[in-house]
């Protein structure tokens, strides 16, 4: 039986309910309800940023005020933060990341993520950092692992694993439009909005950006390069266990590319276009036990067609690529007590590339791969923690791989602990490697092969061990991160050129060219093999130092000797593949409370980028970002100028063809 | 002759018959003096129960009638008998009924002061299930020796006024930064506002600005900028808060005994609001690591915490 309310309740539930109704957070709890009442677990192990005290392996964490301070606009230049991290850019293609070494045109020996999703793309395995439907303003922070680990993320995850985490929509409100200009056309214009009511949260930005990247050097290819991105982000939670997560975005843009007056590289537009749909579920069963599952498309379209002049006749060239790729993955978590806690997943993954310039043939090459994953982790005593990692995959060129990892955690006192982990890693050949076939033909005769991937290559492999400390010093309020490590690289995928006989040349092929070959443009071709071994050892030290008031600083070293292993001959380059020393500088000063100065400097010796790259000598380069924060706490955008590369061009990839350019810009950033 | 003195009567018997009448009626009295009433019969009223009346039994008295007023009409409240109500809608009943003595337990601070505010005659005890804020500054300093100011979001529900607050916190030794908000929507650009690198956020039982739906876009937001939020119940901290003073439903029951006995008559209680005086600690010590806190048991938190208090 329900009794009518007293009156003296009937006028407190109308408090209540005018106290209420003042807000669109409308809810039946009473006051007292909300002692009691369960609520959804938010930070859950999925949320949290990866603790560097526990991890199993070497993180850098890139936070929110490192990137707003570094004043970089480009995803790819946020890596020039972590130790060790190589970043270039040259003006044929999308910049390039390479840790220790081995780093070439095509960056592909470290797996990226954006919020879970791979895009390393399935034919050149690099990333197209600056196609990616997210801008720097979307990021929230970058967590990198510095090392292999495919224990983790399977084959790939070679060299590192970067994994971009965006903003989510619950944690913005409001709107915010960025302005910004500088010289050398540079434009960049974006809007962020944000939404929602109770169960729903969603974002979307939208960007137009244009700069010229590459002016010709000594005649070489000039680079100018525009995007559109838009993206979207939508959070549901349908119940206090569950959120629903609907990501997708895309870029349409051009790179303006190629060597002025190059009959046979001529500048003009690449066009690109690259989209996503991610669909994920997370359902939580404790803070440290959750379910995942999701899943996403992706694709992306290249078009770039010129004509060079043949003689008699004119020879069309269609640089036509498209991908697909589509991924299913599942995860489950648990803590099962106190000692013990297991990740358990699951993935399959289909892609597709479809290219008549790169296969000769219109067909796409498909591949099919599926991988279990899982990772143990057993707090021996109070101190000591244990780490065994696995992942048991089928890649579709390379088979059956194995990838373990061991890692013992030992906790020096609550905030410092020593890490020593060792284990193996594989990258699998790419479809360029695997599969190529780059040929001219006309009446079913080839004129000229350029590459030719006659055999799969055995999939590189790393045996890595490293011994590192990480710590805070409450006295001094210092974050430190060392470690040193040795890591073995064997069965490095080099591209061999040969030719066919009759040549002139040195190399001849020890394989035939197919029957229809008659070589009236050519008689040379590239093989993709396993064509030697090296040895990185080394160390890396970060120190981060924070003082409210004062500001940050945040000091990076690296130290690298490569040397080759074995007798097969292999690129002599390759043991110069890493500059022996590396250092970065971040000094972030609180001028007032509404104007900051932030100046980053980044210093490498001598490294050789191979295959399209070359030497780059010693040198530095820094930048300097002043701004004045808007709004309480800044919080409300802020007025800034930007000045990169202070002390003008500068070799970064390839001493002899392009000079990464000085850029100056200003930025204004509104919130409301 | 020699008239015999009449004799006395004998008592004995009345003596006994009225030491027993006494018996049965300190019995009686005992066992109904205190009475329950609840709104429904949750597992919180049980819990409360159940330690209610065992702390009772120990101190010689015992729980006469329990109303769950969801499955039966309302009593009408018997003449020198105390009312511990669960809640502020029991409370409202109980009042209204015309009882001369209630103690309103599991009720927030909000709900207890506008029944007290009704209550011309004095006849309502509350203890409230909010934590004194001195008590939760404290431990935060203890927490987080670094935060320099504390960060208030305020609804239009809010359970304490801004002025109190802000005079809490100075007293404390914090900057306070205190925000209003009126829509859910003004949530994180308040919180955007509020949150300096040197702030904590104090959620505070307030159903407009801390509720299911909110929760998220609070723990995250605050996550974001790597500031910790003090909880105010486990689940809070369980959601993601770094650490959180609460009290359970037995710890009140404890009090509500105390506070019912400290006299003969259980009916002379203390009346007025009162502050939760046993409480429990709890820190999730996952996202204390993550966000470079101090490393501190919940044992070590709680008996610094107790001292705090015993050096008032």
């Amino acid at each position: 039986m329900t009794l009518p309310p007293p009156p003296r309740t009937a006028r407190l539930a109308a408090i209540a309910v005018t106290a209420l109704s003042g807000s669109s957070a409308i809810h039946a709890e009473t006051a007292e309800s909300l002692f009691y009442d369960d609520i959804p677990i938010v930070l859950t192990a999925s949320r949290l940023a990866q603790s560097t005290y526990d991890a199993p392996a070497p993180v850098t964490i890139i936070d929110r005020e490192l990137i707003e301070a570094s004043g970089f606009t480009e995803l790819h230049d946020l890596l020039r933060l972590v130790p060790g991290f190589q970043v270039a850019d040259w003006a044929s293609g999308s910049p390039t990341v390479a840790n220790h070494g081995m780093g070439d045109a095509y960056g592909r020996r470290i797996k990226v993520l954006v919020d879970g999703r791979t895009v390393n793309n399935s034919f050149w395995g690099n990333v197209h950092w600056q196609d990616l439907p997210i801008r720097v303003d979307d990021v929230e922070r970058v967590e990198v692992v510095r090392g292999p680990n495919g224990a983790a993320h399977g084959a790939n995850a070679y060299q590192g694993v970067v994994n971009i985490i965006t903003r989510s929509p619950r944690t913005e409100s409001g709107n915010t439009v960025t302005v910004r200009a500088g010289h050398r056309e540079m434009k960049d214009v974006g809007v962020r909005l944000n939404g929602g009511e109770e169960e729903l949260d969603w974002r979307i930005t939208a960007s137009h950006r244009g700069a010229v990247n590459f002016l010709s050097f000594e005649g070489e290819a000039a680079e100018t390069i525009e995007r559109n991105v838009a993206n979207l982000q939508v959070l549901l939670q349908p119940s206090l266990a569950d959120e629903i997560r609907i990501q997708a975005g895309s870029t349409v843009g051009f790179d303006d590319t190629g060597i002025p007056d190059s009959p046979t590289e001529p500048l003009g537009k690449r066009r690109i276009k690259e989209n996503y749909l991610q669909l994920s579920w997370l359902r939580s069963f404790g803070p440290e036990s959750e379910l995942s599952v999701q899943f996403y498309h992706q694709d992306r379209a290249e078009r770039k067609h010129w004509v060079i002049p043949a003689g008699a006749f004119d020879l069309p060239v269609r640089q036509d690529i498209d991908l697909q790729r589509d991924d299913l993955e599942v995860q489950w978590t648990r803590r099962l007590d106190e000692a013990w806690h297991v990740l358990v997943g699951a993935g399959v993954r289909r892609d597709a590339t479809r290219s008549i310039l790169y296969f000769s043939s219109d067909r796409p090459e498909v591949g099919v791969q599926w991988q279990l994953f899982s990772s143990l982790t057993w707090q021996a005593t109070d101190r000591l923690a244990v780490n065994v990692g696995g992942n048991l995959e089928h890649h579709y060129y390379s088979g059956r791989l194995f990838s373990p990892r061991l890692a013992l955690t030992y906790a020096l006192a609550p905030r410092q602990s020593l890490r020593f982990s060792t284990g193996t890693a594989y990258r699998a050949p790419q479809a360029w490697e695997a599969r190529s076939f780059t040929s001219v033909s006309f009446a079913d005769q080839i004129l000229a092969i350029t590459y030719w991937a006659r055999e799969e290559p055995e999939p590189e492999r790393v045996r890595f061990v490293e011994l590192g400390y990480t710590g805070h010093i409450d006295a001094l309020n210092l974050e430190l991160d060392a470690r040193v490590f040795r890591e073995r690289f064997d069965r490095y995928i080099d591209d061999r050129a040969c030719s066919f006989p009759p040549t002139s040349r040195n190399v001849v092929c020890d394989y035939d060219p197919p029957p229809n070959f008659v070589g009236l443009l050519g008689r040379t071709a590239v093989n993709f093999v396993n064509a030697g071994a090296i040895v990185a050892e080394g160390a890396e030290l970060r120190a981060d130092w924070r003082q409210p008031g004062w500001g940050r600083i945040v000091f990076t070293q690296s130290f690298v000797n490569i040397t080759a292993r074995g007798n097969a001959p292999q690129d002599p380059d390759l043991v110069h593949s890493a500059p022996a020393s590396m250092s970065g500088l971040q000094v972030i000063k609180e001028l007032t409370s509404s104007w900051r100065a932030s100046l980053g400097f980044y210093y490498a010796t001598e490294m050789r980028w191979l295959n399209d790259g070359d030497v780059v000598p010693s040198g530095g380069r820094t930048d300097l970002k002043v701004a004045r924060l808007l709004g309480p706490n800044g919080r409300d955008g802020e007025l800034a100028v930007t000045a990169q590369s202070l002390e003008g061009a500068y070799p970064d990839f390839h001493e002899g063809d392009f000079r990464h350019e000085p850029s100056l810009f200003a930025t204004a950033r509104l919130s409301w | 002759m020699t008239r015999r003195r009449p004799r006395p009567p004998d008592l004995t018997a009345f003596h006994l018959l009225f030491g027993l009448w006494l018996m049965l009626a300190w019995t009686l009295s005992a066992a109904g003096v205190v009475d329950v009433w609840m709104p429904r019969s949750g597992a919180l009223q049980q819990e409360f129960l159940a330690a209610f009346e065992g702390a009772l039994k120990e101190k010689g008295h015992n729980v006469g009638a329990i109303h769950d007023l969801g499955v039966t009409p309302r009593p009408t409240p018997a003449p020198g008998k105390v009312i511990v109500a669960l809640g502020r809608d029991a409370t409202a009943q109980a009042l209204d009924a015309g009882a001369t003595a209630v103690l309103s337990v599991l009720v927030s601070r909000r709900d207890a002061l506008a029944l007290h505010a009704d209550d011309a005659t004095g006849k309502l005890g509350a203890i409230v299930l909010d934590q004194p804020i001195p008590r939760r500054l404290a431990m935060l300093r203890i927490l987080a020796p670094d935060v320099a100011s504390v960060a208030v979001l305020l609804g239009i529900s809010a359970p304490e006024p801004a002025a109190a607050l802000n005079q809490a916190i100075e007293a404390a030794g914090f900057t306070p930064r205190l925000a209003t908000v009126e829509r859910e929507q003004e949530i994180v650009p308040a919180l955007e506002r509020v949150l300096t690198p040197d702030s904590a956020l104090l959620a505070t039982p307030d159903p407009g600005i801390f509720n299911r739906d909110t929760v998220m876009s609070i723990l995250l937001t605050s996550y974001r900028h790597r500031r910790p939020v003090i909880g105010f119940t486990p689940a809070y901290v369980r959601a993601g808060a770094v650490a959180g003073v609460f009290s359970t439903p037995a710890d009140i029951a404890l009090q509500a005994t105390q506070l019912l006995t400290a006299q003969d008559d259980l009916q002379a209680f203390k009346r007025g609001i009162l502050d939760p005086e046993h409480f429990r600690v709890a820190i999730n010590q996952r996202v204390s690591r993550s966000l470079g806190l101090p490393e501190i048991s919940e044992d070590t938190l709680r008996t610094r915490l107790l001292d705090w208090e015993a050096g008032r």
